[in-house]
C-alpha cells in the first residue's frame, strides 16, 4: 500500500511526460519528413531542370566530355548518387559518377517524372534543344541520407529528453509524494493504528489545506465522535451493569435462542455458582427436579409466542435449601426492532409467602374473635334495650295512671314532677328505640336494588313538611337520579340528614336546604346542605359517634344516635360520609355509595 | 542486272557528289548552330521571314542538309538553303557556309560579307583565326569547332553560352589578305 500510491504517481508522471514528448516528437518528425521530402524534391528537380537545359548542347554537338563535365557538377549536391544522360536513342551518353558499373543503371527509364520510389528520389527529365525538340533524357537518383541523419540526431535528442524527463518525473514524484501521498499515507497509518489498538484518542496529523486536509479533519472529528460514543456506551453499559448488580432481585437476559447470556450478581450470589456455569441452560441445574420440566415448558411457550411469562418454582440456594422463586420474563427488542430475546427477574418469595400465610391466619382468627365480640355486644345491646323497655312501659303506664286517677291529689309541684317523670321516660324510650334501631341497622341484611333517590327524597320531604308547617324553608332540590341501594335504609339516611338540616336551621328566619349531587374524581357525591348554626370543624371526628352531641339538648333536641346510624348505613353500602361546616355558617354533609354499590349498577 | 543497277544509280540525284559521314555530321552542326545564335531583328525582313543558310562554293553536304532543313524553322523563321555565287546573293542570308573550294578566295568573300549580321561557318583550315566566325575542325575523328567571338560580336550576333562552352575560343590572328 505504501508503494502503490507513490508508484502510481511516478508511473503517471512518466507516462504523461513520455506521451507528451512522443506526441510532440511524432508531430515534429512527421512534419520534418514531409517538409524535407518536399523541399528536397524541389531542389533536386530544379537542379535536374537546370542541368537538362545546360546539357542540351552537349547532346546536340555530341560532346561526351562536356556532358560528363556537366554531370560532375552534381558533386555539390551530395544526395545525388547517380546521374545518366541518354541520347534520343536512349543509349547512355554520359554518366555520373563516371565509374558507375552497368548493373547500377536503371533497367528501364519509364516515363518522365519526379517521384520518391523505394526510399529514393527518381527524376526522369527530358533534355530539349533550343527549339524545344527532345534531344535526350536526364536520369537522376537522389537518396534521403541527410533526412536519415537528421532523424538519427532527432531520435538521439528524443532519447536524451526522454531520459532527462524521466529523471525530472522521478524527482517530481518524490516532491508530489511529500505533497500528496504523505498526508494520505499518514491518514492511512492513523486509521490502521486506530483499528489495531482500538484507541480513538489517536489523531491524524493535518499536512495540507486541500481535500486531503479536509479528509483528515473529517476523519479526526469522526474519531472524536466515535470515541465519545464508545465512552458513552461504556459508561452506559457500566451504569446498567451496576444497576443490575445492585438490584436485590435476580436479573437475567437471553438471546432469541432461549439461551441465557447474562445473570446479575444477585443471581450468582443466590446460587453460589459462576456465570460460566449458569449461562445457556446451566441455570436449570439448580431448579428443583420436580419443577424443571414445567419451568422449561413455560419458557418455551413464552419464547414461541414472544409474550411475557410468569412462573413459580423452587431454586436451590447456595446453602442447599430450596427457595420459592417467582420468575417473570418479558420479550425485549433488538435496536432494529426485531425480537432480541428476553429479560427476566426472579424474586425469592419464600419469606413473603410465609409472612402472608401467617398474616392471613392471624387476620382470620382476629376476625373470628371480633365477630364473636361484636355479636355478643349487639346481642347485649339488643337485649338490654329490649329489657329496658319493659320497666319503661311500667313507668309510663303507672305515670299515666297517676296523672289520670290521682291528678287532683297532687299539688302543682307534684304534677310538675310527674310530668318530668313522664318526659324522662319518653326520652329514655326514644333513646332505647334509637339504640335498637342502630343495632338493627348493624345486624340487618341489606338488599341492594336500583332505586330512584328522587322518589326517596320526595317521600322524606312529604313527611317532614307536615311537621314544619310553621317554618319558612326554601328547598333547593336537584334531581339525584337512581342508584343501587337498599331503599329502606337510604330513606333513613335522607330522613336523618334532612331533619338535622331542618333542626339546626331553626334559628334562621328563612332556612335554605339544598339536596344535590356532583361528580368528583369519577365518583358520584351526594350532598345535603343547610344555612343553619353549623359547627366547629375541630369536633368533626366526634360527629358520627354514638351519643355524641355538639349542641346542648336544651337547645336542639335529639339522642345523638342519628348520624351514627347514617354513617353505619353508608358504610354498609361501601361508601364514605364526611362533613364540612363552620360555626354559624351552615353545614354540608357529603356521602358516596361506594364501589360495590356502583359496580352493581 | 547491270541494267537494274544502272537504273538504281540513275534514280539518285546525279547533280550531287557522294556524301561522307563527316559531312553528314557537319550538316547537322551547321543546322544546330542556327539555334544557338541570336540575330539582331534587322537581320530579318519580318518575324516570320525565312532564315536562309547560304552555301558558297561546291556544296559538300548534298542531300543530307536538305533533309535536315526540310520543314524546320528557328524561332518562327522557316529554314531555307540558298546557293550563293557572289556577293550579290548575300542579301537575306543569315548563315553562310563557305566550302573548302573557296579556300583561296576566302579573304574576298569575308570582305564582301563585311559587318552584315551573317554567321560565317567553314571547315577551311584556320578559318576562325582568319576572320571567320565558326571554324569546324576534326579532332580524333570528331567534329569540333573554334569560335571567333570578336567577329560575331562586331557583326551584332549573340552566341549562346552553351555553344561557346563547347568551342575553342580564338581571335583573328592574320591579316585577311
Amino acid at each position: 500500500m505504501t508503494d502503490s500510491i507513490q508508484k502510481k504517481l511516478r508511473r503517471m508522471l512518466l507516462a504523461i511526460s513520455a506521451v507528451v514528448l512522443l506526441l510532440a516528437v511524432g508531430t515534429f518528425v512527421t512534419y520534418e519528413v514531409l517538409a524535407f521530402r518536399k523541399s528536397h524534391k524541389q531542389i533536386i528537380s530544379t537542379v535536374a531542370a537546370v542541368l537538362a537545359d545546360n546539357c542540351n548542347s552537349s547532346l546536340v554537338f555530341q560532346d561526351v566530355q562536356d556532358g560528363e563535365r556537366l554531370l560532375t557538377s552534381l558533386r555539390t549536391e551530395p544526395t545525388i548518387h547517380l546521374a545518366v544522360l541518354y541520347d534520343t536513342n536512349r543509349t547512355v551518353f554520359a554518366l555520373y559518377p563516371t565509374n558507375t558499373i552497368a548493373a547500377a543503371l536503371p533497367k528501364t527509364l519509364g516515363h518522365d517524372r519526379n517521384a520518391y520510389e523505394n526510399g529514393k528520389l527518381v527524376i526522369v527529365q527530358p533534355v530539349r534543344d533550343e527549339l524545344q525538340k527532345r534531344v535526350g533524357t536526364l536520369y537522376l537518383e537522389a537518396d534521403l541520407s541527410p533526412l536519415y541523419q537528421r532523424l538519427q540526431l532527432y531520435s538521439l535528442l528524443v532519447l536524451l529528453v526522454l531520459f532527462s524527463s524521466f529523471i525530472v518525473a522521478w524527482l517530481l514524484s518524490f516532491w508530489m509524494q511529500k505533497r500528496v501521498s504523505n498526508p494520505i499515507l499518514a491518514l492511512a497509518q492513523t486509521a490502521a493504528q486506530v483499528t489495531e489498538r482500538k484507541d480513538f484518542s489517536i489523531r491524524a496529523r493535518r499536512y495540507t489545506d486541500d481535500e486531503i486536509g479536509g479528509l483528515t479533519d473529517a476523519f479526526n472529528s469522526m474519531l472524536a465522535e466515535i470515541g465519545k460514543r464508545a465512552q458513552a456506551l461504556r459508561e452506559s453499559e457500566q451504569r446498567f451493569r451496576n444497576m443490575a448488580d445492585a438490584a436485590p432481585v435476580m436479573i437475567w437476559t437471553s438471546g432469541p435462542d432461549n439461551q441465557l447470556d447474562y445473570l446479575n450478581k444477585a443471581w450468582l450470589e443466590f446460587t453460589g455458582r459462576k456465570i460460566e456455569q449458569e449461562v445457556g441452560t446451566g441455570w436449570a441445574e439448580s431448579v428443583h427436579p420436580d419443577d424443571v420440566a414445567r419451568v422449561l415448558k413455560t419458557r418455551e411457550k413464552g419464547f414461541a409466542s414472544r409474550r411475557p411469562f410468569d412462573s413459580e418454582f423452587r431454586l436451590r440456594r447456595a446453602d442447599g435449601e430450596y427457595r420459592v422463586i417467582r420468575g417473570h420474563g418479558i420479550p425485549r427488542l433488538a435496536p432494529d426492532g426485531s425480537f432480541g430475546g428476553y429479560i427476566g427477574t426472579c424474586l425469592d418469595i419464600t419469606d413473603i409467602r410465609q409472612a402472608q400465610l401467617e398474616l392471613e391466619r392471624r387476620v382470620e382468627s382476629r376476625t373470628a374473635e371480633l365477630a364473636e365480640t361484636n355479636r355478643e355486644l349487639e346481642a347485649f345491646t339488643y337485649s338490654v334495650s329490649h329489657d329496658l323497655r319493659a320497666p319503661l312501659r311500667h313507668i309510663n303506664a303507672y305515670a299515666q295512671v297517676l296523672e289520670e286517677d290521682y291528678a287532683p291529689k297532687f299539688d302543682a309541684e307534684g304534677l310538675k314532677y310527674l310530668q318530668r317523670i313522664q318526659e324522662g321516660a319518653r326520652r329514655m324510650g326514644s333513646l332505647v328505640d334509637d339504640l335498637l334501631n342502630l343495632a338493627r341497622v348493624g345486624r340487618q341484611e341489606i338488599k341492594i336494588e336500583e332505586y330512584s333517590l328522587d322518589a326517596i327524597v320526595k317521600d322524606v320531604l312529604q313527611d317532614l313538611s307536615d311537621d314544619n308547617k310553621d317554618r319558612r324553608i326554601e328547598w333547593r332540590i336537584s334531581p339525584l337520579g337512581s342508584a343501587p341501594c337498599d331503599p329502606g335504609l337510604m330513606k333513613q339516611v335522607f330522613t336523618n340528614l334532612v331533619s338535622n338540616a331542618v333542626k339546626y336551621s331553626r334559628p334562621r328566619e328563612v332556612a335554605v336546604i339544598e339536596v344535590d349531587r356532583k361528580e368528583r374524581a369519577g365518583e358520584i357525591v351526594y350532598m345535603v346542605r343547610d344555612n343553619g348554626v353549623g359547627f366547629d370543624m375541630k369536633y368533626v371526628n366526634k360527629l358520627f359517634g354514638v351519643f355524641q352531641r355538639l349542641h346542648r339538648a336544651e337547645e336542639f333536641e335529639g339522642t345523638g344516635v342519628g348520624l351514627a346510624i347514617v354513617e353505619r348505613i353508608i358504610r354498609r353500602h361501601g361508601g364514605r360520609i364526611w362533613a364540612e361546616a363552620a360555626p354559624d355558617q351552615g353545614a354540608a354533609f357529603y356521602f358516596t355509595l361506594g364501589q360495590s354499590a356502583r359496580e352493581n349498577s | 542486272m547491270l541494267a537494274l543497277l544502272t537504273a538504281f544509280f540513275l534514280s539518285l540525284p546525279a547533280a550531287r557528289p557522294a556524301q561522307s559521314p563527316e559531312y553528314e555530321l557537319k550538316a547537322a552542326f551547321l543546322f544546330n548552330f542556327a539555334q544557338f545564335v541570336e540575330w539582331p531583328p534587322s537581320a530579318f525582313a519580318s518575324t516570320n521571314s525565312p532564315l536562309v543558310i547560304g552555301l558558297w562554293g561546291n556544296d559538300p553536304f548534298g542531300k543530307s542538309l536538305d533533309d535536315l532543313v526540310h520543314g524546320e524553322s528557328v524561332r518562327g523563321h522557316p529554314l531555307e538553303i540558298r546557293h550563293v555565287r557572289g556577293a550579290d546573293d548575300l542579301a537575306g542570308v543569315q548563315v553562310l557556309f563557305i566550302a573548302r573550294s573557296e579556300q583561296n578566295r576566302l579573304p574576298g568573300i569575308l570582305r564582301s560579307v563585311g559587318k552584315k549580321p551573317v554567321l560565317t561557318v567553314s571547315d577551311i583550315d584556320r578559318f576562325a583565326e582568319r576572320g571567320g566566325m565558326i571554324g569546324m575542325v576534326m579532332v580524333a575523328n570528331k567534329v569540333r569547332f573554334k569560335i571567333n567571338q570578336d567577329e560575331a560580336k562586331s557583326s551584332g550576333l549573340q552566341l549562346n553560352a552553351r555553344l561557346l562552352r563547347l568551342a575553342e575560343i580564338t581571335r583573328t590572328k592574320e591579316d585577311r589578305l
